[in-house]
């Protein structure tokens, strides 16, 4: 095995200074780069396509509303519609939604034997998802979204020091569950 | 050896570490052997979860800037016309209650009864007592009693008839009492008090009692007293020997 050298992940794009950019330029810049990843988060944990992009859209307008910039907006907008979720849930008692099995058509029109193959896999993901506990599946959805240790820390609402451990145990228990549920599966 | 943690060597595979500390993870991972194996299989058990992960996705919809301004736009128009309405409620109501004060009477009657009801625990101390010009007043819906426990050293009772829809009572000095639905309790017991009783002239039936013996009655129309009539038409009971019964 070659020596590591290590690089930071480092942001593709810093966002300007504060206060040399107009609440409008910034939403629309923060839109653009941060909409389809919100959307891909939520329908992650949701499994629910229309959800997701109704709580993406959703928390953008809240932060539209809210007319000033929060102090980590990527942060404040995961931590907004993971509220939003929660009322929904709670509004519609529509239990098992999150993390619940379900079928979704793909983007483009694979033969029906790939089809099915591609709906067994994400069902097989999905299913080892739901054994892990919520917030271990958030951990390792927003981790795998590209969101920072800090971010992650924010919104899961624990110390910044103890993410790297909560996600070694998030990633071996989503590892071993995927594992046994395609050991059921064959 | 001291080795890092597990979470140390994964925020190292996940680049989340600072140029120092990384560096300094780097080169405690490139000498030992232990350490270079649990990061290893980290990042293989990263790459496969995230390869799973891509499994569940759908391309993003759609959606631009001004359909999530317009959204925007859409919800505060919604809460401003909310908004009104609520203020046009309020309006509506100030202004019944300002040109007709009886209304809202009514409606708080309806909702509460007048007095409230007596509890018969509550401590002589802690009841209100009717000084001039305090009134007590109950609505003479039908029945009304109005009892002084005892007769009295002085004082007297002057009981007026009048369009007043209330009964009241007024005393010339302190006396504790209750006032549960349709009934007045005085503890008059050592007082020196004279009381003026207004009761509306169509009350169905009023009864006034000194120690448990009625000294006055009206029942519709009729009045059952022995006291005297004064010249304003006043009924005038005396309190320190109490006026025989009906």
């Amino acid at each position: 095995m070659p020596p590591l050298t290590y690089l930071p992940d480092l942001p593709s794009s810093e966002p300007p200074p504060a206060g040399e950019e107009s609440f409008d330029d910034g939403f629309r810049r923060l839109f653009g780069d941060r909409f389809s990843g919100l959307y891909r988060y939520l329908h992650r944990l949701t499994g629910d396509a229309a959800l997701a992009d109704d709580l993406a859209q959703e928390a953008f307008v809240r932060l539209y509303q809210r007319g000033a910039m929060p102090g980590d907006p990527t942060a404040w907008l995961v931590t907004v519609a993971h509220n939003l979720l929660r009322d929904e849930h709670r509004r519609t008692a529509r239990r098992g939604r999150l993390l619940a099995l379900r079928r979704e058509p793909p983007a483009s029109m694979p033969s029906p034997d790939a089809d099915l193959l591609l709906n067994e896999r994400a069902a097989q993901v999905r299913q080892a998802l739901g054994t892990l506990s919520p917030r271990q599946a958030q951990l390792l959805l927003l981790r795998h979204e590209g969101h920072s240790y800090n971010e992650i820390a924010a919104i899961v609402g624990v110390a910044p020091g103890s993410v790297g451990t909560l996600l070694v145990r998030a990633t071996a228990a989503f590892a071993a569950a995927f594992r046994r549920t395609n050991d059921a599966s064959d | 050896m001291t080795h890092p943690t597990d979470g140390a060597l994964m925020a190292l595979v996940d680049r989340a570490v600072g140029l120092e500390d990384g560096a300094q993870l780097e080169a405690h991972v490139n000498g030992c052997e232990q350490c270079r194996g649990v990061v290893t299989w980290l990042a293989e058990k990263n790459l496969l979860v995230g390869g799973l992960l891509e499994e569940l996705d759908s391309p993003a919809p759609a959606r631009s800037v001004a359909s999530i301004i317009r959204r925007a736009g859409r919800q505060r128009r919604w809460r401003w016309q909310l908004f009104a309405a609520a203020a046009s409620l309020l309006v509506v109501a100030i202004g019944s209650a300002t040109m007709r004060p009886d209304l809202w009477r009514d409606v708080i009657r309806w909702v509460r009864p007048s007095a409230p009801p007596a509890t018969g625990r509550a401590r002589p101390a802690a009841r209100p007592t009717v000084e001039t010009p305090t009134v007590v007043a109950v609505e003479s819906a039908g029945q009304v009693a109005i009892d002084f426990a005892a007769l009295q050293s002085a004082g007297e009772i002057l009981v007026t008839l009048g369009s007043d829809t209330r009964v009241t009572v007024s005393a010339s000095g302190p006396v504790p009492y209750t006032v549960s639905q349709g009934a007045i309790a005085l503890d008059n017991a050592g007082s020196h008090a004279s009381y003026r009783i207004a009761l509306p002239a169509a009350a169905e039936r009023v009864t006034i009692r000194v120690g448990g013996r009625p000294v006055f009655e009206k029942r519709r129309a009729t009045i059952v007293t022995n006291a005297s009539r004064d010249s304003a038409g006043r009924y005038r009971i005396a309190l320190d020997r109490g006026e025989p019964g009906p």
